[in-house]
């Protein structure tokens, strides 16, 4: 189904882009990793991010039969990023959808894009983390950290990159033989689970976070009533509001 | 059990001699029934996808076989989440109403869990229809745009 296959670059606009703009040349698994990005891009700002050579910037191509569950991805990539800060010894928690937290702030982002033709899904997942950074500016040093500030000590950015990519292979392959335990672990790390938070943007939208679904999606109180969320925007009540949603 | 295998469900059970079927799988309960002998009726208990503005697609689903015949080619929702027809919002639409377009064109954007899933048109065609406007919900296989194939 994918077959690691790495592209390196020094420097490169955007990772994602460039495995869109050649979607139909790569194979399934390829890997294209950038030591700086010049326009890596989230889906709203990227201030929490240091696009330099510090930081692990990569993004994977996986060709796949198309399900009508693909965001649930999201979720496998994520339990794949806090399973291999496991192996550091870092605790990382998940802020649903796609913002991974070490002690209340942003180390790592994931953006996944895919392009549907016909019954294939050219899945497109990019992942930003700040690994080497020693420090942030005035600006944003309350919403972002770094592996290294968090555990003192600098990590090897291709080991770390190969670690993960081979654990969202495996989420991938579970989540192709409709294996969701991944699921699990996005539950046990939720951020936001058991916390009040507005939906959308909109602080008239206060819910109460219950749990995460088995498709991934989130699982909200509004008014003691369950609902099932699978919008982009959750902000935190009270805190981590700026410059992250 | 996901959408596409309910779907299939429902149209073996539409062309079947049987009148009501009842299943329960992992928690999943299905209820199908034959009104009069001629319409199935689904009963999902369970919802894999449900908007955030109380849309739900717990409604009886259309069944393709009753759609209106057109030589148009329907480019349908593969999966449920907000419609977007264009890259960001200061951008022109991807494409307009009798515009010609190529194969492999990108015709819309389904976000979904900060999922940005592109869709590109499967043949090269005039655009005949748009049915759905910007930054809206849909549903899975909700019809969003017609071409007529050249």
């Amino acid at each position: 189904m994918f077959e690691k296959n790495l592209i390196k670059f020094d420097i490169i606009d955007s990772t994602n882009k460039y495995l869109k703009q050649n979607v139909s040349s790569l194979k399934s698994g390829t890997v294209v990793d950038a030591k700086s990005q010049t326009n890596g891009y989230g889906r709203k700002n990227r201030i929490w991010f240091d696009n330099g050579v510090n930081n692990l910037s990569f993004s994977v191509l996986l060709k796949l039969p198309i399900k009508n569950d693909l965001p649930v991805l999201t979720q496998a990539v994520a339990a794949a990023i806090t399973n291999t800060l496991d192996l550091l010894g870092l605790y990382a928690e998940i802020k649903w959808p796609n913002d991974i937290i070490i002690s209340g702030k942003k180390v790592a982002g994931i953006l996944l894009e895919t392009i549907i033709n016909d019954d294939i899904a050219n899945v497109i997942i990019g992942v930003g983390l700040n690994v080497n950074s020693t420090m942030f500016n005035d600006e944003i040093k309350h919403i972002a950290t770094s592996l290294l500030i968090e555990s003192n000590q600098k990590h090897n950015l291709d080991y770390l990159r190969d670690i993960i990519v081979n654990n969202i292979f495996s989420n991938v392959l579970k989540y192709m033989n409709d294996d969701y335990s991944f699921l699990d672990i996005c539950r046990k790390r939720s951020f936001l689970i058991g916390k009040k938070v507005f939906l959308d943007g909109d602080t008239s939208k206060e819910a109460l976070v219950s749990g995460i679904d088995q498709l991934g999606r989130l699982v909200v109180l509004i008014n003691n009533k369950e609902e099932k969320f699978y919008g982009s925007e959750v902000s935190l009540k009270g805190v981590y509001s700026q410059g992250e949603k | 059990m996901d959408l596409r295998q309910i779907k299939n469900l429902m149209k073996e059970f539409e062309d079947s001699n049987i009148h009501k079927l009842e299943i329960n799988e992992d928690g999943l309960t299905i209820k199908l029934e034959k009104a009069d002998l001629i319409t199935p009726t689904v009963s999902p208990v369970y919802s894999p996808v449900v908007s955030q503005h109380n849309q739900s697609i717990n409604e009886t689903p259309k069944l393709e076989s009753k759609e209106v015949i057109s030589n148009n080619l329907e480019i349908k929702a593969p999966l449920v989440g907000t419609y977007y027809d264009s890259p960001n919002p200061d951008a022109r639409p991807y494409v307009s109403l009798n515009q010609q377009v190529s194969k492999g064109d990108t015709l819309f954007i389904i976000e979904a869990m900060k999922v940005m899933n592109e869709i590109k048109s499967p043949v090269a065609g005039i655009v005949k229809a748009i049915n759905v406007s910007d930054s809206t919900m849909v549903e899975f296989d909700q019809v969003i745009i017609e071409i007529e194939e050249l």
